[in-house]
Formats: C-alpha cells, sequence, structure tokens
C-alpha cells in the first residue's frame, strides 16, 4: 500500500454514474493517499489527491477506507455543516437591505453557491455595496477553506422575456425570500 | 518560484489589458467580451499579489478555483480592500458570460473605471510597479 503523508490539496473524484466531485483544501491535517492505490481497492471512486483537514474528521485508516463510500458521505457532512453555519451568517447580514429579495444555495461538484437575488434599478451597483461587506467579513473570518461563493443577480436586468426560473440552476434551493 | 508567479501572473494581466485596448473593446458592440477581458486581467493580478502572501494557505495563494480566489482576496491583508470591486467584476463577468443580459451604454466604461482600475493600481502599487 503506498500511503504517504505530504502536503498536497484534497481532490477527490468521483467515477461512478453518481457523478459527484469533491474538492476540499485546506491546511490543518492531511493524509494523502495515492491514486494507485485507491484506484485498485476503490474502483468507484478515484481521488487523485486527498488531504483530510477537519480537526474533527477520524484519522484514516486502511480499514475505513474499505468503506470509502461511507468516508466520503462523511467528509460531505461535516463541509455541509460548515456551508450551512456560513449561509446561517449571511442570510443575518443581507436578509435586512431591502434590495434581496431572496437567497438560494446551488450546490455542484466542487463548491455550493449562494446566490443572492435583487431588485434594484439596473446596473445601479451601488445597491450591492453592503452585500459584498457581509460576504468580505465571512470570508475574512474563516479559519479553514470552506468550498463556498457567492453570486449577485439583479432580477431588473433580465430581459423582459427572460424570467428568474429560466437563469437560476434547477437544482436551486431557496434558504430565504422575503 | 514565487517571484516567478508575480511575474507570470504580471504579464498575463497586461497581455489581456493589451487585448482590450487593441481590440477597441471600450467601444465595441460586443461589450460583454471587454467585461469578461478586463475581469481575466483582474484575476492575474490579484494572482500576482496572491503567489506573494506567504502567511496564507496554499489553496489561497495560489488558487486554482474562482472561491479559492475570492476567498484569499478577501483573506488578504493588501487585497482585502479592493474585494468589493473584484467581486463586482467577477459577477459581471458571470453576466456577461452565462446570462442574456445586454450592458447598457457606459457599464463597461464603469466598471474600468470603478472597479479594474483599483484593482490593478492596488496590486501594481503593492509591487512597486510603474
Amino acid at each position: 500500500m503506498a500511503l504517504k503523508t505530504e502536503d498536497r490539496i484534497i481532490y477527490a473524484r468521483s467515477r461512478g454514474s453518481r457523478g459527484w466531485e469533491l474538492h476540499y483544501p485546506s491546511s490543518i491535517h492531511h493524509e494523502v493517499f495515492w491514486e494507485e492505490w485507491l484506484s485498485t481497492h476503490a474502483p468507484r471512486f478515484r481521488p487523485i489527491q486527498m488531504r483530510f483537514i477537519y480537526p474533527d474528521f477520524p484519522i484514516i485508516t486502511e480499514e475505513s477506507l474499505k468503506d470509502y463510500e461511507s468516508l466520503l458521505r462523511g467528509l460531505l457532512t461535516i463541509a455541509s455543516r460548515d456551508i450551512g453555519k456560513v449561509c446561517r451568517e449571511y442570510i443575518e447580514k443581507i436578509s435586512k437591505i431591502e434590495a434581496v429579495r431572496e437567497i438560494l444555495v446551488v450546490e455542484a461538484e466542487k463548491v455550493t453557491t449562494v446566490w443572492t437575488i435583487i431588485k434594484a434599478p439596473p446596473f445601479e451597483d451601488s445597491v450591492r455595496e453592503p452585500i459584498y461587506t457581509a460576504q468580505l467579513q465571512i470570508l475574512r473570518s474563516l479559519e479553514r477553506a470552506i468550498p463556498i461563493d457567492f453570486h449577485i443577480l439583479n432580477e431588473s436586468e433580465l430581459p423582459s422575456d427572460e424570467k428568474l426560473s429560466d437563469v437560476i440552476p434547477s437544482n436551486a434551493s431557496s434558504i430565504w425570500r422575503r | 518560484m514565487i517571484m516567478g508567479d508575480t511575474n507570470f501572473h504580471i504579464k498575463k494581466a497586461e497581455r489581456n489589458e493589451q487585448f482590450f485596448q487593441s481590440n477597441n473593446l471600450r467601444a465595441s458592440k460586443f461589450d460583454e467580451w471587454g467585461v469578461v477581458v478586463l475581469f481575466y486581467s483582474a484575476v492575474h493580478y490579484v494572482d500576482a499579489v496572491l503567489a506573494r502572501e506567504t502567511r496564507l494557505p496554499p489553496e489561497w495563494q495560489h488558487p486554482q478555483e474562482h472561491w479559492e480566489r475570492n476567498t484569499g482576496v478577501a483573506q488578504s491583508l493588501t487585497l482585502g480592500d479592493i474585494y468589493k470591486d473584484y467581486k463586482l467584476l467577477y459577477d459581471r463577468s458571470l453576466d456577461a458570460r452565462y446570462k442574456c443580459i445586454s450592458f447598457k451604454a457606459g457599464v463597461l466604461n464603469n466598471l474600468e473605471t470603478t472597479c479594474f482600475e483599483p484593482v490593478k493600481c492596488c496590486v501594481r502599487t503593492f509591487l512597486k510597479l510603474p
């Protein structure tokens, strides 16, 4: 078994029908498992480089790798908890801003994107300032990398024949609405 | 190596700017591409500074994804002040690439003046470049 401890970025990619991918870089703790070993032992998933960074996540052993799927699920749970905390803080900060209409979350393979829908005169960018301030405060306070991104969309800027639902990914979940 | 990274990113940022100027994107009817080019020039400008931020974890110092870079900009002592400018360029480049939003006259110039120039100025001042 080629198990090495080395400072690498986590990069785990699913090859199976579930088709999801993890990418959780940070800098707290790490274990690296090499592609050759895992491609033999866990054929449905093919991590290229992995570094397990969450201090509260159990130490990875050869035994736990046999149930690799649960291992990845565990990582997702911890990441979801962090993302949930960031979302709650974001809602608390920006829901009082008059222009903010809705906040949605879109989970993709590598990153969760928080969409902020605003209603303001087209290209009136000063409306976005307090929202960017909230994002800055949240991102500055992070002590480890959390795969989260923010995007603001002004619905007044969409063409008259285009609806918000045409633009927002179909898997978006609304987490706050005015 | 870090110095090399910084030089590489500055060259790429300047090259994108040259593309913007030489194709007169400011006056082009394809102004959404002007937004995209300005944004990618800004990407390389911030990467040039992040490459020097040795106190940051490697994934923020050498970001591979936009979310890593956005967090890196927010966490950077040098770049934190231009987070809002950089982030508006980022959002507008997403609008330009993925949505049917037509930028009204003056938006590109406004982005160049109020977002791109502050990012560029912050980076070049930090790196002591003319």
